[in-house]
């Protein structure tokens, strides 16, 4: 029995070890090295490199860049986290009612979550520039647009991206809803029909609760990508005007690979790192304790 | 286990075979090069394989693209190994040579150095080590119907500042959608190519003698970016595509640009009436310089046959190739001077004024730590257009901070 027992977990091990060889090639030891190198001067070019101990960590929190791409993240994540889940959540709700035409909603919301976000974010720009659809769509409303367009102003640039990753992850977070509400007893809700329960008091006492699991992994889902927004800068403002659109990993990648400052650059990732788990455990134990 | 033993025997047998085979055949060399347009790979392509004919070698070419172009190649440098042959950016060779990851190529030029023009941004600490491959310098278009509706005669263009700052203005005012002046602003690694001819025009020098200082706050400094100041105020800031964009659908008066811009117009608006002029002259010195940029070809330090190496950058230079290059592009301003150019009537006297601009064109400062001070630039640029500090304090602030990065460098 026990021969048998250590062959299968050398047959276990086999069958693992390409998964345990990933983990360790491309998990473990970047964390590992991102770490170690986060305490030196190291530059990529030419190689040379010191070990400067916490100095990296000291001259981050003394550099008003990357406190300003900490705030802005921090907007960015808190402005478009709740927006998003509560689209996410009405949509899920619209199509999850008997309503005609109702995959072809479906396609629709869903289409953004598909597209290339460096297309979405190129076309962005044009709606977003002096004299597009938006300023004109503004003006049509009465409302006066930034005087060099939406995205060199610092008012507008960020809030412009926010709102475009709101349009573009929403029909994505909707899908899973959808899952979750299609999962739901159909009894549940005929009870608290019969019960007399109105609209609100369903979605409250039937829908919520068994939407729950499903809206504390969109959360942490969402919020690690919105801790990590990188590309939609990169393509529409450069972090600009002024550093107003300035995030974490456009700071990692203006310092590690523009200027080759490898080492200060992976202090940096390690702090969004920290960051990173650190918010999500937090939001993990406030709905997990809300649900419980 | 015999049969396992016999397979594996066999396998070892055919990467040896394989591995022969290798050494035996053509030598190799990798190119990693920026050009993926259609109008200009082909002959990119036809030009390696004509190598490969007449060297009996294989070239493997990997593409670039100038949004992400830098890091690979610094990160493909940094590794082991690496590409052969680069084409790099002006700006970049001091950066990567100063690494130590370029091939000082002066042993190999030879007669290469008469006939090539632009040699300044391939020389850093005395040694050479790049070959140019393309220059394109910028010139000023403008718009003639826009400026005939602000009152201008037919064959008005702008020759010094006040005449620009003047004609933005009148333009600028003809419309809510239409602009004087097309003024990069918060887009990095652009807003330097705009500032510094104004800079260069009024006499300014970026560096100080010792290079451990640069010299922006000077009396050059602050004339130029209070122009500059000037003719954002009248005008569009955008990004450097989206006012070439304005420019070819109409709406904006003046734009600097390069040769690009040319046959863009031609496909794409062929009945809008522009022209180009060269760069205007400031009052105080009378001269208009320009930017100049161009594409230049390294080799890597790990390359394992730079003599190859070299013989490709001689044959892509050679006037026959250069020439095929250089019309593929739409440049008007081939790097060898003895480039055959055959240009149609039309576009005769565009290519003169280019060619003539060329002869007062500067590049950027050969310096390691030019990247930095670029960035510091662009950042007191930045703050002084979108008006969080007055041209004196940005240009205050850029070199101080410029001052402590270079002085990093030189150890004070």
């Amino acid at each position: 029995m026990a021969g048998n027992s250590r062959s299968f977990r050398r047959t276990d091990l086999l069958f693992l070890s390409p998964w345990l060889a990933t983990l360790l090639l491309f998990w473990l030891f970047p964390i590992i090295a991102s770490f170690a190198v986060s305490l030196t001067d190291y530059q990529l070019l030419s190689g040379n490199f010191a070990y400067v101990g916490s100095e990296n960590f000291r001259r981050l929190f003394a550099d008003d860049v990357f406190l300003r791409a900490i705030l802005n993240t921090v907007v960015f994540t808190v402005g478009t986290l709740p927006v998003t889940t509560a689209c996410a959540i009405l949509l899920a709700l619209f199509l999850n009612a008997n309503l005609p035409a109702r995959r072809f909603f479906q396609s629709v919301y869903f289409f953004p979550s598909v597209v290339s976000l460096v297309v979405v974010a190129l076309i962005f720009s044009s709606l977003y520039a002096r004299g597009g659809y938006i300023q004109m769509l503004g003006e049509l409303a009465g409302l006066s647009a930034p005087e060099h367009g939406f995205l060199f102003s610092q008012m507008t640039a960020l809030p412009a991206i926010m709102a475009m990753d709101i349009w573009m992850s929403s029909g994505y977070y909707m899908l899973l809803f959808l899952a979750a509400l299609q999962s739901i007893p159909r009894e549940l809700y005929d009870a608290a029909a019969l019960e007399g329960a109105s609209w609100w008091q369903r979605f409250r006492i039937v829908t919520l609760p068994h939407l729950k699991p499903m809206l504390l992994f969109v959360v942490i889902l969402n919020t690690i990508k919105s801790f990590q927004i990188f590309v939609e800068v990169f393509v529409m403002t450069k972090g600009g005007p002024l550093n107003s659109t300035m995030t974490i990993v456009y700071f990692v990648y203006e310092e590690g690979l523009h200027k080759f400052n490898i080492g200060y650059g992976a202090a940096a990732a390690n702090l969004l790192f920290a960051l990173i788990a650190l918010i999500a455990w937090l939001e993990l134990k406030l709905i997990r304790e809300r649900t419980v | 286990m015999m049969k396992s033993r016999l397979l594996l025997l066999i396998m070892i047998g055919l990467m040896g075979a394989g591995c022969s085979q290798q050494a035996g055949g053509p030598q190799q060399l990798t190119w990693w090069q920026f050009w993926t347009s259609p109008d200009v790979r082909p002959v990119v392509t036809r030009m390696a394989a004509d190598f490969e004919a007449k060297a009996a070698a294989k070239v493997q070419l990997g593409d670039l693209t100038w949004a992400d172009g830098h890091e690979k190649i610094a990160i493909g440098l940094a590794a082991s190994g690496g590409p052969d042959v680069i084409e790099l950016g002006s700006d970049w060779v001091a950066e990567f040579a100063a690494g130590g990851r370029l091939l000082d190529l002066t042993p190999y030029l030879g007669g290469l150095r008469d006939s090539l023009l632009m040699w300044e941004p391939a020389e850093f600490a005395g040694g050479t080590y790049a070959v140019p491959w393309m220059l394109g310098t910028r010139v000023l278009f403008c718009n003639k119907s826009l400026l005939a509706q602000a009152g201008y005669p037919p064959e008005f263009v702008p020759r010094t500042w006040p005449e620009l700052l003047d004609a933005a203005r009148k333009v600028d005012a003809l419309g809510n959608d239409i602009f004087g002046f097309a003024s990069n602003s918060a887009e990095r690694h652009r807003l330097y190519k705009k500032f510094l001819p104004f800079f260069w025009s009024a006499g300014g020098e970026v560096f100080g003698v010792d290079q451990a200082s640069t010299q922006f706050s000077s009396s050059a400094g602050l004339r130029s970016l209070e122009f500059y100041l000037q003719l954002s105020d009248a005008g569009l800031i955008e990004t450097q595509a989206r006012l070439e964009e304005y420019f070819v659908a109409g709406k904006v008066g003046f734009v600097i640009s390069g040769e690009w811009l040319v046959r863009r117009l031609r496909q794409d608006r062929p009945a809008l009436q522009w022209e180009v002029a060269a760069m205007p002259a400031d009052t105080v010195t009378g001269v208009g310089v320009s930017f100049v940029g161009g594409e230049y070809l390294v080799v890597n330090t790990q390359s394992a046959n730079p003599a190859l190496a070299m013989a490709l950058l001689r044959h892509l230079t050679l006037p026959e190739n250069d020439g095929k290059f250089a019309a593929a592009t739409g440049s008007f301003t081939p790097v060898n001077r003895y480039s055959p150019l055959p240009l149609d009537s039309a576009l005769a006297p565009v290519a003169a004024v280019f060619q003539q601009q060329l002869k007062v064109s500067r590049a950027t400062p050969v310096h390691p730590d030019w990247v930095a001070v670029e960035e510091i630039l662009e950042r007191g640029l930045e703050q002084a257009i979108f008006k969080k500090l007055s041209a004196a304090e940005a240009l205050a602030m850029i070199d101080r901070e410029c001052g402590e990065v270079l002085q990093r460098r030189y150890g004070r």
